[in-house]
């Protein structure tokens, strides 16, 4: 069934894969929602035009042509930093190219996200917001603030689906934790065993990012008002003062 | 090559995009009954159907391209048998949950206006909840369908001569500037196809919608 080392490997591998790709959907995503709201009906167009492409194009093709664009352009002698563990040198550009379409493929559904999750304020609290007063860039940060608590649940189902999709790397030579598990299971024949492994793994990991999704939900979510509450000292409270009752009186 | 795309390389046919959309079809009409059947077991009789429950959700939280290797590698089945079972396990664990979470949302009031007026049991589930659910539940699970159709692109791995296998064939032996746009239109056909899938969904959804109250 293979040893831990090799394993851990894969897992490495996974990892390092889903971050990178999942950083550059989050980007590529946040640029679409930013086209999309653009004054220019030429540029919302184009940012609408990606998002359908994105989304109508499946994942595993969008992989496929990473790869064999890899070989067929030569790309693996272009001198692209080596960040992605157990690759050989040879293929680290192929695992970029990998990388960027895995971000690609996810990136059209989270542009969709952000962007429901921004309509969801509604247009009362965008124009409240404009009226606070703030500057550009602060306004803008208020907004992407109050979004991000609607998008993260979303967003990290969406990350989840991301991380199986990383799998489908596994039909290039690029190390991860489906190559691993398809090596070991030709190699020893166990495959129930070698496949249930691999489940438990990606089980595990999905759980991390749904943990790690839930815990930024909640850190979005807190009152700022509270926050600032708790870090300052407790006024000093007042001397009791005596009760004067009417009620004697009457 | 347009017509190796479209139907599947000769010798090889029913392929190509034909194949993927007959397997989008005919796992979506298995597929559909068996999950609104086990989402009914598991809010009508949660412990009876906990196994199949515990299985189902192991099966969402795989990746579809294991799932499809490990049935492939378990069974002495034919590929293209095991890529369908594999596929049925996959929707169905998906309907399954979709259907389940709207089902257990069924309003109160409405079972109890249901119950007032006589209805038993089975007339009860049978023509308000089970309607009741399949109309609400309709768009989101177009949504898995439309993933489904894509996802088919992962039988590839056991060589089932699906669109995205009969492009990766091609692509290999494509002259040197030939790969890519035979690549570009395979993209373009499963882009087309999904558009034309979401206009026929949006339609049903939309005439399902106008018979809710």
């Amino acid at each position: 069934m293979g040893g831990v080392d090799s394993w851990l490997k894969g897992v490495e591998g996974t990892f390092v894969l889903w971050a990178i790709s999942g950083a550059l959907s989050l980007v590529i995503a946040g640029v679409l929602v930013a086209l999309g709201v653009s004054r220019w009906r030429l540029v919302r167009l184009i940012s609408s035009t990606v998002i359908n492409v994105t989304r109508g194009v499946p994942t595993s093709l969008v992989v496929i042509v990473g790869g064999i664009a890899a070989g067929r352009l030569a790309l693996n002698r272009a001198p692209l930093p080596q960040l992605f563990p157990h690759t050989p040198a040879g293929f680290q550009a192929t695992a970029w190219t990998i990388a960027t379409a895995l971000a690609l493929g996810s990136s059209g559904h989270l542009a969709v996200i952000m962007r429901s999750a921004y309509e969801t304020l509604g247009a009362a609290r965008r124009h409240q917001a404009r009226l606070l007063g703030l500057r550009r860039r602060q306004h803008g940060l208020l907004l992407m603030r109050e979004s991000a608590v609607v998008a993260a649940a979303p967003v990290t189902n969406r990350m989840v689906h991301h991380l199986h999709n990383t799998a489908f790397a596994g039909l290039f030579p690029v190390v991860e934790i489906f190559g691993v598990t398809e090596k070991h299971a030709n190699d020893s024949f166990r495959v129930v065993d070698v496949v249930l492994v691999a489940v438990a793994i990606y089980a595990g990991l999905s759980c991390i990012v749904w943990m790690g999704g839930r815990a930024a939900e909640r850190a979005l979510s807190a009152q700022p008002g509270r926050q600032t509450a708790r870090r300052q000292p407790r006024a000093v409270q007042p001397a009791p003062t005596p009760e004067f009752s009417n009620r004697g009186a009457r | 090559m347009i017509v190796n795309l479209v139907l599947g390389l000769p010798g090889d046919r029913p392929g190509g995009l034909v194949l993927s959309i007959l397997l989008t079809v005919g796992v979506t009409l298995v597929a559909l009954p068996i999950g609104i059947l086990l989402a009914l077991l598991a809010v009508g009789a949660p412990r009876l159907s906990f196994p199949a429950q515990m299985g189902l959700a192991v099966a969402r939280g795989t990746p579809l391209l294991l799932l499809v290797f490990l049935v492939a590698n378990t069974g002495r089945l034919t590929i293209l048998t095991a890529g369908v079972i594999a596929l049925l396990l996959y929707s169905a664990s998906h309907v399954s949950e979709i259907f389940r979470s709207y089902v257990a949302a069924y309003p109160t009031d409405q079972q109890a206006q249901a119950q007032a007026m006589g209805l038993g049991p089975v007339r009860r589930w049978a023509e308000l909840r089970v309607p009741w659910a399949f109309c609400r539940s309709f768009e989101n699970l177009t949504t898995h369908w439309i993933s489904l159709f894509k996802d088919t692109g992962a039988l590839t791995i056991l060589g089932i001569g699906e669109l995205t296998t009969v492009t990766r064939v091609l692509s290999a032996n494509a002259f040197v500037d030939g790969w890519l746009l035979l690549l570009s239109t395979a993209a373009a056909l499963y882009l087309a196809s999904t558009l034309g899938l979401i206009t026929v969904l949006h339609r049903c959804t939309r005439s399902l919608a106008r018979r809710l109250p």
